[in-house]
């Protein structure tokens, strides 16, 4: 269905596809991992035709829809996006704010000038399967994220592409929506029989989407395969490589998204996301934080802080590199100039307080299994 | 702050005063406006309105590809705003001069303004006005575009319409009241255009007198009564025309802007 050989891409001088090649079968479902700035838009956007890789080769349905080798100049196939026949839904919002949902959904149709009819009957048939009928007249601003996000859905599969992209599709949703879009994608993915090819930052997503993982690292495919939860478990490593901070810890006492936890003989509370965490009183675990959630000002959702001591700070032109130590862990955080001048002004010193999003903090028990 | 409040008080004040003195004198002074001036002020006003909106349309037309072309392809627009901003950038009167230069001393400008009548002629006006106002327009669009997240486009794109497609047939319906917020900037930055029109279009009296052409014509006529009358008449339609504009933007658009 879809194959990808060689796909290299880079951005001034850095290079954000490296190599990459996998396949996808007809409705298979495979999900793209990797930290912050990986390569996962990159990659998707090459395979829409968004973007030009620098070289590689994408085919569909046997179709060669991008061929370069490196040593041409111009690519030998490059069809433009809107002859690719392809499903995209990008992580920013996408319906269009001036049409209704039907108005939206129908938009492609009538562009590939399907009959009143059918695009009435298709348009029906996919608010019926996502259970968007009651809202078939309303503008997007009226809809809540995840209504939003299955009406973008729709629209990409309005006309039957062969492949679907999500960037990011359940990211933006709060975690008890999430649980149950993701149940209800599954399913319909399942039914509709369409190749899909996700991104996510969610270890929530990486367990239930566990059959087909690739996962993408400093833009280069470091695993591609079944990931069992076992997998996972054993292997700190593994989430380490895709960016994840790891912190072994014994848990003392849990209590529904707050935990307190014992690291090195020192006691800590800290909060954790009670959708895919398992905590269990005086078991040995995980802590796994996605660095990427880690700030240094209250944002906004749910945070519990902590203190870290800072090791190095790294000048850039336009934002600052803190090497951070947490609990004898070292992770980076990258964060504007500006916004770090502002704090360096009241506390200073070796020691900074960071504000963690319980979101994006898990706990993994390692007793079991 | 109570400082700064006084100071914006102070502007609104000052403000107030100048621009409402045309209208207490010509209420003072009563209504005595000779009646061949009376007809050349509805001229125009009829003028100024016709070149106006039909430049503005020409340059929605120019400068909505342009705009939209700038902000999805060049990256640095260091070295190209400034030559694009340059009509504006510089006095009004040097623009219609250059104009009439090239329109009277040079074969190209020559044979253009033979065959279409571009000097002494409403086709001048309307060519000083799009030279004034195509910057203005190229730079709000350029911004506008920028400004909107390209995840509408990609989706586009993905779903079968190409760039220009997506430009017409949905980015523009998108923002239509952004559009109309820019043609209105266009159109008030022609429709005051004195020296550009003054110089390429001669000032002829019932040809090529607009507005404020006729404003300043009458003063040096001598005509306060008139002078007064129109000022008040030309700031209250302005003033009128801005205040809807700025209705219309507060105004909630779509719901997702709610």
């Amino acid at each position: 269905m879809l194959e990808v050989n060689g796909l290299n891409k880079s951005f001034n001088g850095r290079q954000v596809n490296k190599d990459i090649g996998f396949k996808l079968e007809k409705g298979g479902i495979a999900v793209i991992i990797g930290p912050n700035a990986s390569g996962k838009t990159t990659l998707l956007k090459s395979i829409s035709g968004l973007i030009e890789p620098d070289s590689g080769v994408i085919i569909i349905d046997g179709e060669t829809i991008y061929e370069k080798k490196p040593y041409m100049k111009k690519p030998r196939v490059n069809k433009p996006p809107y002859e690719r026949n392809i499903g995209y839904v990008p992580s920013e919002p996408s319906l269009f704010p001036n049409l209704t949902l039907k108005g939206n959904i129908e938009l492609p149709l009538k562009k590939r000038g399907w009959s009143r009819n059918d695009i009435e009957r298709r348009v029906n048939e996919l608010l019926e399967i996502f259970g968007l009928r009651e809202y078939r007249d309303m503008y997007p601003g009226q809809l809540s994220n995840g209504l939003r996000q299955k009406a973008s859905i729709a629209r990409a599969l309005s006309y039957n592409p062969s492949l679907l992209l999500l960037d990011e599709p359940l990211s933006p949703i709060d975690p008890v929506t999430r649980e149950r879009l993701r149940n209800e994608l599954f399913n319909l993915f399942n039914k509709l029989k369409v190749a899909v090819l996700l991104t996510t930052h969610l270890i929530e997503d990486i367990l239930f989407f566990k059959e087909r993982i690739i996962a993408l690292v400093d833009g280069r495919i470091v695993y591609d395969g079944e990931l069992s939860e076992h997998k996972i478990l054993s292997s700190p490593y593994m989430l380490q490589a895709l960016g994840f901070l790891v912190i072994p810890a014994r848990i003392k006492k849990c209590n529904e998204g707050e935990a307190l936890v014992a690291i090195d003989k020192v006691e800590k509370k800290i909060g954790y996301n009670t959708y895919a965490s398992s905590c269990i009183d005086g078991r040995n675990s995980l802590i796994v934080v996605n660095p990427g959630y880690i700030t240094l000002t209250p944002g906004k959702g749910d945070h519990y802080t902590l203190e870290a001591s800072l090791l190095e700070e790294i000048d850039n032109l336009t934002s600052v590199k803190l090497v951070i130590d947490i609990w004898g862990r070292i992770t980076t955080l990258t964060i504007p100039k500006n916004e770090w001048s502002k704090l360096n002004d009241f506390g200073g010193g070796k020691r900074i307080l960071l504000y963690m999003s319980r979101e994006h903090t898990y706990l993994i028990d390692q007793e079991s299994g | 702050m109570r400082v700064f409040l006084l100071l914006l008080i102070l502007l609104l004040v000052l403000d107030a005063t100048i621009f409402a003195t045309p209208i207490y004198m010509a209420i003072w002074q009563g209504i005595l406006v000779p009646g061949h001036l009376l007809s050349d002020f509805y001229y125009s006003m009829l003028l100024s309105l016709y070149t106006s909106t039909t430049s503005s349309i020409l340059i929605l037309l120019i400068t909505i590809p342009i705009g939209y072309y700038i902000s999805r392809r060049i990256t640095r627009r260091n070295l190209l705003l400034p030559v694009i901003m340059l009509p504006s950038s510089i006095s009004p009167a040097a623009v219609g001069l250059l104009l009439l230069l090239f329109f009277t001393k040079t074969p190209l400008g020559l044979i253009i303004d033979n065959t279409l009548k571009i000097v002494n002629d409403p086709k001048g006006i309307i060519a000083a006005q799009l030279f004034l106002g195509i910057p203005v327009g190229v730079s709000y669009f350029t911004a506008l575009f920028s400004s909107i997240p390209r995840s509408y486009e990609d989706a586009a794109l993905t779903m079968g319409f190409t760039n220009i497609e997506y430009l017409y047939t949905i980015l523009l319906p998108m923002s239509t009241r952004q559009v109309f917020t820019g043609f209105i900037l266009v159109f008030t930055r022609v429709l005051g255009d004195f020296g550009a029109s003054y110089i390429i279009g001669g000032g002829i009296w019932g040809k090529t007198v607009t507005l404020p052409i006729y404003l300043y014509l009458v003063s040096q006529l001598g005509g306060i009564g008139v002078l007064v009358i129109t000022l008040s008449i030309y700031i209250v339609s302005i003033l009128v025309l801005i205040a809807v504009v700025y209705q219309l933007e507060s105004m909630e658009g779509h719901p997702q802007n709610a």
